[in-house]
């Protein structure tokens, strides 16, 4: 019997979104925490240095910046793809990189199984280490779109995936760290430090309906093992035993563009973005493998 | 008009041709041309000042007119010939560049210890 890992819910827009996150088993955890590095200690800062770079709500200028590439996954379960484009095209505007939507489609079709029943974590952050696709390309002199409705490979043409798979090593990201979650101080120094860096962690969270709303700014976070990944994109300075309240940026609209997905959406949160407290970010650690995106490769297309 | 100096003494700096060509992997069909600050810095061990210069630089790059930037680390392949032609002057530095993607080369004008702020780049 197969799971069914897509849940729906409604936003209050009454437009229906979807999760989409498989949960690894400990087998799973235990091989990607044996195989992937951890956020080098060498990248950790002290409380001065966080303060300095995300105090005077800093994260409301990367809302503001960011808020035009909020993705709608127009529906499907591809939540972790959708959170992984999200954070590399992040990490590619703020190396100054050339600005260029990602499919999230092609990274779902091929960590998925070719069905639309979600995916695993660490399949997105090893796909996405060897390329991924752009929504629209030219490949040999011809042009070619990705749909952003699509998850199985039979739905596309044999010649846009060969074009698509040769385009994708121009878009490939640097390895990937996980983030230590040994225990509550040790994940929120490393999860501020990475946030203070401008990297982005992708990471799963437990949705429910009442997390369709925000309560204050700040997501509501269900009690369950996770069930929905997105991408902590910067932070809100708060200091004390929280130290930082990470960002959320979410892919469920508002898409400004249809490059991102159906545009005809309210969307969630507050223009897509919604506030985690520190231990409802710590909630579900030790159930997955959060990871870090440091930085996107320099190619040709970069420029 | 604020950045009108820096971009007057870029712009000369490309004219009397002080840069030296550096040869890099085919850019294909040029679709962007001009000056690109190249900011190269360690990898694993940049400190915050790093993070904070780097966030001006959209702002810097519209304000001067300039062709854009980029983040590059020491261990890329992009950064190779950037790092040979800084010679002494080890990492972090910012390279002031004028890319032609067309002819896959890299001028670069002048390479410069990384400032405290890009207004020092004047």
């Amino acid at each position: 019997m197969i799971e069914d890992h897509v849940e729906r819910f409604l936003l209050p827009s009454g437009e229906t979104v979807s999760t989409g996150y498989i949960p690894p088993t400990a087998d799973d955890n235990n091989r990607v925490m044996a195989n992937v590095p951890a956020y080098p200690e060498s990248m950790l800062l002290d409380d001065k240095d966080i303060k300095k770079s995300l105090q005077n709500d800093k994260y409301k200028e990367f809302r503001k910046r960011r808020s035009k590439f909020i993705l709608n996954q127009n529906g499907l379960g591809k939540c972790n793809a959708s959170a992984t484009v999200g954070g590399i095209h992040n990490v590619r505007d703020m190396a100054g990189h050339k600005h260029v939507v990602l499919s999230d489609c092609y990274l779902y079709m091929n960590i998925n199984g070719g069905r639309d029943n979600g995916s695993v974590l660490a399949d997105g952050f090893r796909f996405a280490e060897g390329g991924i696709a752009p929504r629209v390309f030219t490949y040999n002199s011809k042009n070619y779109s990705i749909p952003h409705n699509v998850y199985q490979k039979r739905q596309v043409s044999a010649e846009l995936l060969k074009a698509a798979d040769a385009v994708a090593k121009e878009y490939a990201t640097w390895e990937a760290y996980r983030l230590p979650v040994s225990d509550y101080n040790t994940f929120k120094r490393y999860l501020a430090s990475a946030l203070a860096r401008d990297h982005q962690v992708v990471k799963a969270y437990h949705v429910t309906n009442a997390t369709m709303r925000l309560r204050n700014g700040y997501v509501q976070v269900g009690r369950g093992p996770g069930n929905h990944a997105t991408v902590w994109h910067s932070a809100k300075y708060v200091g004390g035993n929280d130290l930082v309240h990470p960002d959320d940026q979410g892919s469920w609209g508002p898409s400004k563009s249809p490059e991102y997905g159906p545009v005809n959406s309210s969307g969630w949160g507050e223009d897509g973005f919604g506030l985690f407290t520190m231990q409802d970010a710590y909630s579900c650690a030790h159930n997955h493998v959060f990871w870090v995106i440091t930085g996107s490769k320099v190619t040709k297309e970069s420029l | 008009m604020r950045y009108l100096p820096a971009f007057l003494m870029l712009a000369a700096g490309l004219v009397v041709g002080f840069g030296n060509k550096v040869s890099l992997p085919s850019f294909g069909k040029a679709s962007i041309e001009g000056t690109t600050l190249v900011f190269v810095h360690e990898k694993l061990t940049p400190p915050m000042d790093e993070v904070l210069l780097v966030r001006e630089a959209p702002a810097f790059v519209a304000a001067n007119k300039l062709a854009g930037f980029l983040v590059v680390d020491d261990d890329e392949p992009f950064a190779e010939p950037l790092l040979a032609q800084a010679k002494d002057k080890k990492p972090p530095f910012v390279a002031i560049t004028k890319v032609n993607k067309a002819a896959g080369k890299v001028d670069v004008v002048k390479v410069v210890p990384w400032p405290k702020s890009l207004e020092d780049l004047k």
